[in-house]
């Protein structure tokens, strides 16, 4: 029986085309038996390296080549080695890049002058003569059969045949989902897609003797097919990556700079002399990074940091690298080893020989800087990001294969909208709303929404990851142009880049720094995080326990103040548990309280096995951190160090692959033959799941509680300027500059309004109180508003000449009286609307014209001032908008957020505040909670789901909610629990304000 | 308030210039109880109006209801629906709204012969009251009236007579409407009380008046015209003069349809065909000339005839072009009339005929020949279409699709636009195919098969998959047929010759 092998095969790397995964069409292959596959995705190598990976795994012999777009033709090319290869990448990527996003604009004449190394297949329409010239005996004509009655065998004689056919699929059930992803490609649904869909279901991978059927009277042209393997010798395996070297002085190695600057730093780190251990840590990790040749990557590293130094741009390294002394020396990261335990292993092992992953946050308005910086010294040709692959998840999948399958559009936007756009949503959920699964097409729309979740929709681009390169990246990967102005894309994300073991930098922005950064500058300090974490500040570890912590980073959340009280950290340890604790990794795991508990004193520590106690001693027997389950895995479960690497590789990404089951039996099956209660073990085992969907490695916990502990010691010592900062730095964290602004009056910080006389466009500080900047003028766009400040120098006397010397219109008028701005020039709000709504430019410019006389329009009262601040500012200091309403509320029986704090536990009581936030944590098992606020503070409420249901309408979409229901308060805690929403009534002058809901 | 006559009222007074008196009947949420009166169950539920029924088309307008349940002009239907899933809502297109005012107007002009529709308020009429007061000699007599008929409609409205379009309009949506007001002055002290936002202001209009605390009508009036129009524009402006009622405002009478209608009402039953058909002539003929000075042309042709038993039946016949042509249209109609059952007797006839404009430069298109040809073609095919119902002629067009019946379709024909031009017959095969495949035996082993070519899909609704293969018979003959795989059954799909 001859074999053959499919040269012309499409996986969902075609975006919207191909119906399997590289995986499962090399799997299938390989499986059937057949001599080879030659995975060719449209215009890209999206699919290629899971498809390498995958064929390695199962050694499958692989041909890495791509079908080309050009014009209305297609010409497959395939790489014999790695010119070609090359070849491949450089022709793609110049097709991409001269052409929008989305597209590839290529012709014939450029793929011929890049045709060493490469293998063409050709159909018709093009150019064959130019072909011929380029491609020489490196040429074939695709005889291809779909069983369609215009397909003809093709009649160039002088040119060797071979027998093709176009693979979509690995197995025909999935010809169903491949007529989908063609309907959403062109917007039509399939009762009208017409001859878009493919007549028949002849594009799957066919058995050896389905294709010797087909093509019964060319057995030639199907040896041919093996031939070409034969050929085509290049593998992924033989890319050579190398990172590119700091430009050194010569007679200097990289890792002899390495170590240079780690020793030089070590000294700078510890004046004093190093400390026990420290010297045998370092030595140790620069021997792993000089074996495993990582020392380029340091020093790439070393040379941003310094940059943002010399710059004065707050950053820090944080992730797995926090585990490394040579980072910290290097100044990378902040985390002293010293202070936590670190498992270098966990970011670095001549095991795994993976290449280091290092996370640079950088302040956020600042690391554009960075960037440019990077493209400088590498170059834009060497430097380019890595993308991310946009996949269908449960909303987005379900309303696309909606409409391809026609289902009325009402009916699909009904079902979606109450659909998660993660999670899978209970069938009776959309029942209620008029899905029917007893009908065939919902149905076939259920099956198919399945079938395409996790499929690649398009390419976005990862939020700071860049792939640097020795060479031309182009050489390695094709690259295209991202949405951002000068930005290129890679066609491989992270995933692939780690599976190839190619080096990323990530560049990430961190407003909590950006924060920073501004109040260190209001207070004319030098921006040194390390200065301040260094203090032992008892009145900070105070205001923590008292959960005082809006706009602090990390730690300002409903659920995190919650936790504050309870926990009360006193050191910089407590904060890294504060801060990891209040994770889906530990609440799904049940450690939470089990942990507090023990931290109380109200229940023994103990060890479910002697062997555990080493790894639970410092968080009292409770695994808590990433890096502890990952060590029980080892000591419990006997794992070994690759196979709890691979466990921490499928924690990650278990909702995509699904392989973290494979583990639960193993692990809780050894832990209990130890000795380890099942219970116990059945625990740890929700824990890594629930770590799957985010847990912190103690890193990474550490290295945000030091940017953490940084914005709260701000906050305590400097609340001034602190407010100042974060209101410069929104909109950012979990409160509105009305919360942010109430509270910190509650901390006694003076505020003063916005005023065209003394604001600047950033909220600036006088003596120890804020001025509030132009920038919370609602519409006022920034250059008119520096202008005003930038042409000010003499006061301004009247609102013409303003609009005359800083050039603004109507419109920029408009947006400063509405929201108060130019009360210093004497008239009342609607005497400005008045005049700024005649303010043409002709009477802007002829001061000389008499000015109308003001009609008497009546002043604002004190609620709708407050309502008027709140709408075109963001906020209010004249008051809280519901201050002036407190009588009525009174009137009705309603108490004030102070006065709900001082009731006692098991009330029931009927409150009324103002929605600031909404949130519905997934861990949280459908509760929502929702942050009310008045003028005297917050009351947290927490909505059980069938509540939410039942009043959804109000739920979701009022301002101001009256709630009904037991109060609870336990460890200083207090949550009202709902029993049902009312909406009082309080007149027109209520500002609807915008809430911050967080799934 | 006492009540009073007309005949105490100042209009009426001799020896005064009479003062002008009118009325504004208000019909809240308009077209949405026109909606309920459509659809009855709709009534008491949140409602709106959309522009389209996509899920992005923003909301138009909604009624108290949907208010209510949190829903607000401008969101999108689809979120709409999300919070509300049992909305109803409605598209209506502009020539739809002109029509149901119209209608409402008609009903109204039962009780004046002057009505006109705020262009602005949808819902909103005013009629003209002087000259009536020999008919309705108490003015609330007449209201009570106009409101009862509205009610016996299924329209809750509200009504007050006064002496202007503002100032009756005020009256009418007053907090505490006013049925009548005595006096212009009354009138106007009464106005300058009413909130803006209930007189139909442009809501972008009110909006800005409000930021400047002007809620009322009387706080409007204080401002200028002048400064109104610097700041808001010519609408505000227009809206201010008029509610100083600063210029002259005559109720503007809504014009009547114009209906090329001709009736005939006979002594007896009319059974003869022939006569009948003489009878049509003579009223077609004078509905010909009123129409041809006017330089128009018949596009549709309705008739209908009363028979003795009191039933009706009405026929319609449409052109494929606009026409004066009294034989053609006599024509057609005695087409028609041989096909309608007579026995009954007519006992009255009416013709109504739709205008349109005549195309004289598409007849100049043609060349003299095929310019005959193509007009004789037409009204043969008129002949057919009349005959044998409008879906009689129609033609095959392409379309995009695999199986053999997809590929095409039949489309109604309205007017050949020109003579195909002679196609070149070479030797090439046809393929033809049946409407519908033929059952086939399997075909003997012996026969020669080429194939087989796949289509197969249709999952989503009813699925196919089929074999093709073209057979070749021992006559020679070449047979285009399937074997339908899910049914384990053979057709013939056609030949090819």
């Amino acid at each position: 029986m001859t074999n053959y092998a499919p040269l012309w095969c499409k996986s969902y790397g075609s975006f919207l085309e191909g119906a399997s995964s590289p995986e499962e069409l090399v799997e299938t292959a390989a499986a059937l038996k057949l001599g080879g596959l030659a995975l060719t995705d449209r215009d890209g190598l999206y699919g290629i390296v899971p498809a390498h990976m995958k064929a390695r795994e199962l050694n499958f012999p692989l041909v890495v080549g791509a079908q080309l777009t050009i014009g209305p033709d297609r010409l497959v090319v395939l790489a014999e080695n790695h010119e070609g290869y090359r070849n491949i990448c450089r022709t793609i990527s110049q097709a991409r890049m001269h052409a929008p996003k989305g597209e590839s604009h290529l012709d014939l004449s450029t793929v011929c002058q890049r045709s060493q190394g490469l293998i063409a297949l050709y159909h018709s329409g093009l150019n064959l003569d130019l072909l011929r010239e380029g491609f020489a005996n490196c040429l074939y004509v695709m005889n291809p059969r779909h069983r369609l009655p215009h397909e003809l065998t093709p009649k160039h004689k002088d040119l060797p045949r071979v027998a093709v056919h176009e693979v979509l699929y690995h197995h025909r059930r999935r010809r169903p989902l491949q007529d989908v992803l063609t309907c959403i490609r062109h917007k039509v649904t399939l009762s009208s897609a017409g001859r878009l869909i493919r007549p028949n279901a002849e594009h799957d991978l066919h058995t050896p003797e389905h294709f010797a059927r087909l093509f019964h009277d060319c057995p030639d042209e199907v040896a041919r097919t093996l031939e070409i393997v034969e050929r085509c010798q290049f593998s992924m395996a033989q890319l050579r990556y190398v990172y590119p070297a700091e430009h050194l002085a010569a007679g200097t190695t990289v890792q002899g700079r390495l170590e240079e600057l780690t020793w030089a730093g070590a000294r700078r780190r510890y004046p004093d002399g190093l400390p026990a251990g420290i010297e045998a840590q370092l030595r140790k990790e620069l021997d792993i990074i000089a074996r495993l040749d990582y020392g380029g990557y340091f020093l790439t590293l070393h040379d941003l940091v310094e940059f943002c130094k010399r710059e004065n741009i707050l950053c820090q390294g944080r992730g797995s690298a926090a585990n490394s002394v040579v980072c910290f020396c290097l100044g990378v990261t902040a985390v002293d080893p010293t202070q936590v335990d670190l498992l270098f292993e966990r970011f670095l092992s001549p095991e795994r020989a993976e290449p280091p992953d290092i996370d640079l946050d950088i302040a956020h308005q600042d690391r554009e800087r960075v960037i440019q910086y990077l493209y400088r010294v590498y170059g834009r040709h060497k430097a380019a990001m890595v993308a991310n692959l946009i996949r269908y998840r449960p909303r987005s999948a379900m309303r696309d294969v909606g409409k391809a399958l026609g289902i009325e559009v009402l009916t699909v936007e009904r079902i979606t909208q109450v659909m998660s756009t993660y999670q899978s949503t209970p069938l009776q959920r959309l029942q209620e709303v008029g899905f029917h699964p007893d009908l065939p097409l919902h149905r076939h729309w259920l099956h198919l929404t399945n079938e395409i979740l996790g499929f690649p929709r398009h390419l976005g681009i990862h939020p700071g990851g860049f792939l640097l390169g020795h060479e031309p990246v182009s050489d390695l990967v094709p690259i295209e142009n991202a949405r951002m102005a000068e930005r290129t894309v890679i066609q491989w994300d992270k995933r692939d880049i780690e599976a190839l073991g190619l080096f990323k930098v990530d560049l990430l922005a961190l407003g909590a720094l950006s924060l920073i950064q501004r109040c260190l500058d209001l207070l004319g300090k030098p921006r040194d995080i390390y200065a301040i974490t260094r203090k032992d500040c008892s009145e900070t570890w105070d205001m923590l326990a008292r959960a005082e912590t809006i706009g602090t980073f990390q730690v300002e959340s409903r659920a995190q103040m919650t936790m504050l009280a309870r926990l009360k950290p006193r050191t910089f340890y407590d904060l890294v548990i504060q801060i990891s604790i209040v994770r889906p990794g530990p609440i799904s795991g049940g450690m939470v309280h089990p942990y507090l508990r023990r931290r109380n004193g109200e229940e023994a520590i103990s060890y479910p096995h002697p062997c555990l106690e080493p790894i639970l001693k410092k968080t009292l027997g409770v695994p808590l951190f990433q890096e502890q389950v990952i060590k029980l895995a080892m000591v419990a479960a006997d794992y070994s160090g690759g196979e709890a690497d691979q466990l921490r590789r499928d924690m990650g990404a278990w909702k995509s692959s699904g392989q973290l089951d494979g583990h639960r039996e193993r692990i809780i099956t050894a832990m209990m033959k130890k000795g380890i209660p099942q219970e116990f073990a059945e625990r740890v085992f929700e824990q890594i799941r629930g770590f799957g969907e985010y847990g912190f490695p103690e890193s990474h916990a550490a290295s945000f509680a030091l940017i953490a502990y940084t914005t709260c010691w701000l906050k305590c010592n400097h609340p001034a300027q602190f407010a100042c900062a974060l209101l410069n730095s929104q909109p950012m964290g979990f409160y509105s500059p009305l919360t942010i602004i109430q509270e910190a009056r509650r901390s006694q910080v003076r505020f003063l309004p916005i005023d065209i006389a003394f604001s600047e466009w950033d909220c600036t500080m006088e003596e120890e109180t804020v001025r509030m900047g132009l920038r919370y003028v609602k519409g006022l766009d920034e250059q008119a508003g520096r202008r005003i400040v930038a042409r000010r120098g003499t006061p301004y006397t009247s609102m013409e000449e303003m609009a005359r010397r800083a050039d603004l219109d109507r419109q920029d008028l408009n947006c400063l009286a509405r929201a108060g701005a130019l009360n210093s020039l004497g008239k009342s709000r609607r005497a400005q609307l008045w005049a700024a709504a005649a303010m043409t430019t002709a009477a802007r410019d002829c001061p000389w014209l008499d000015a109308e006389a003001s009609p008497d329009l009546p002043d604002l009262s004190p609620a709708q001032g407050i309502f008027w601040d709140c709408k075109y500012s963001a906020h209010s200091l004249q008051g809280h908008p519901l201050s002036t309403f407190r009588e009525q509320l009174k009137a009705l029986g309603l108490p004030s957020a102070e006065q709900v704090r001082e009731t006692h536990h098991g009330a029931r009581l009927s409150y009324a505040g103002l929605v600031i936030c909404r949130q519905h944590p997934g861990t949280a098992k459908g509760f929502t909670f929702f942050t009310l606020e008045d003028e005297t503070g917050l009351v947290n409420v927490v909505v059980k789901p069938r509540l939410f249901l039942e009043q959804n309408i109000l739920a979701r979409t009022a301002g101001l909610l009256g709630v009904t229901g037991k109060l609870e308060c336990h460890d200083n805690v207090i949550h009202l629990i709902a029993e049902t929403f009312f909406q009082p009534d309080l007149g027109p002058d209520l500002p609807h304000l915008p809430s911050r809901d967080f799934h | 308030m006492s009540s009073k006559t007309n005949a105490t009222d100042p209009v009426t007074k001799p020896g005064k210039q009479p003062i002008r008196r009118m009325a504004c009947i208000d019909i809240p949420e308009f077209l949405f109880q026109w909606m309920v009166v459509q659809q009855p169950d709709w009534a008491r539920q949140p409602m709106a109006l959309v522009k389209d029924e996509r899920p992005t088309a923003l909301l138009q307008e909604v009624n108290g209801r949907a208010l209510e349940l949190g829903l607000r002009r401008g969101m999108r239907f689809g979120e709409a629906l999300s919070q509300i899933p049992y909305l109803r809502a409605r598209s209506l297109s502009t020539a739809l709204k002109e029509q149901i005012i119209r209608e409402m107007a008609e009903k109204l002009r039962a009780f004046s012969p002057q009505v006109e529709a705020c262009s602005h308020n949808s819902g909103v009429f005013y009629v003209a009251l002087n000259g009536l007061e020999q008919l309705y000699p108490c003015w609330l007599r007449w209201r009570e009236q106009v409101l009862q008929a509205l009610a016996e409609s299924g329209y809750a409205a509200r009504c007050a007579i006064g002496f202007s379009h503002f100032g009756s309009l005020a009256a009418a949506r007053h907090e505490q409407p006013v049925p009548l007001l005595e006096s212009p002055q009354q009138e106007d002290e009464l106005a300058r009380e009413v909130a803006l936002w209930r007189l139909g202001v442009p809501i972008h209009l009110s909006n800005s008046l409000s930021m400047l605390g002007v809620t009322r009508l009387g706080d409007f009036l204080k401002l200028t015209s002048e400064s109104l129009l610097e700041r808001f524009g010519r609408e505000a402006y227009e809206l201010h003069r008029r509610a100083k009622k600063d210029h002259w405002d005559p109720l503007q009478n809504l014009a009547e349809p114009v209906v090329w209608e001709a009736t005939l009402g006979l002594d007896y039953a009319e059974t003869d065909r022939t006569r009948l058909l003489l009878l049509c002539e003579k009223l077609l003929h004078g509905l010909l000339l009123q129409l041809s000075r006017r330089r128009r042309a018949v596009q549709r042709l309705h008739f209908a005839f009363q028979l003795q038993n009191g039933d009706t039946t009405r026929h319609s016949l449409g052109l494929s072009e606009p026409c004066l042509d009294q034989k053609r249209l006599l024509d057609l109609l005695n087409l028609r009339l041989e096909s309608t059952p007579l026995h009954q007797g007519v006992t009255d006839l009416e013709l109504q005929l739709e205008e349109a404009e005549s195309p004289p430069e598409q007849l100049e298109l043609f060349d003299e020949t095929s310019r005959r040809e193509i007009q004789a073609a037409n009204r043969a095919l008129d002949r057919v279409r009349a005959e044998l119902g409008p879906g009689s002629v129609v033609r095959a067009c392409l379309q995009e699709g695999h199986l053999p019946a997809a590929s095409f379709r039949w489309e109604p024909l309205e007017k050949l636009q020109g003579r195909p031009s002679p196609q070149k017959i070479s030797n090439i095969l046809l393929r033809r195919f049946y409407a519908v495949p033929q059952p086939l035996a399997a075909p003997k082993p012996e026969l020669q098969l080429d194939g087989p070519y796949k289509i197969s899909g249709g999952w989503w609704n009813r699925e196919i998959e089929r074999d093709y293969y073209y057979l070749l018979s021992p006559q020679g003959e070449i047979h285009w047929a399937f074997h339908d795989q899910r049914r384990q059954l053979w057709f013939r799909e056609g030949m090819v010759d």
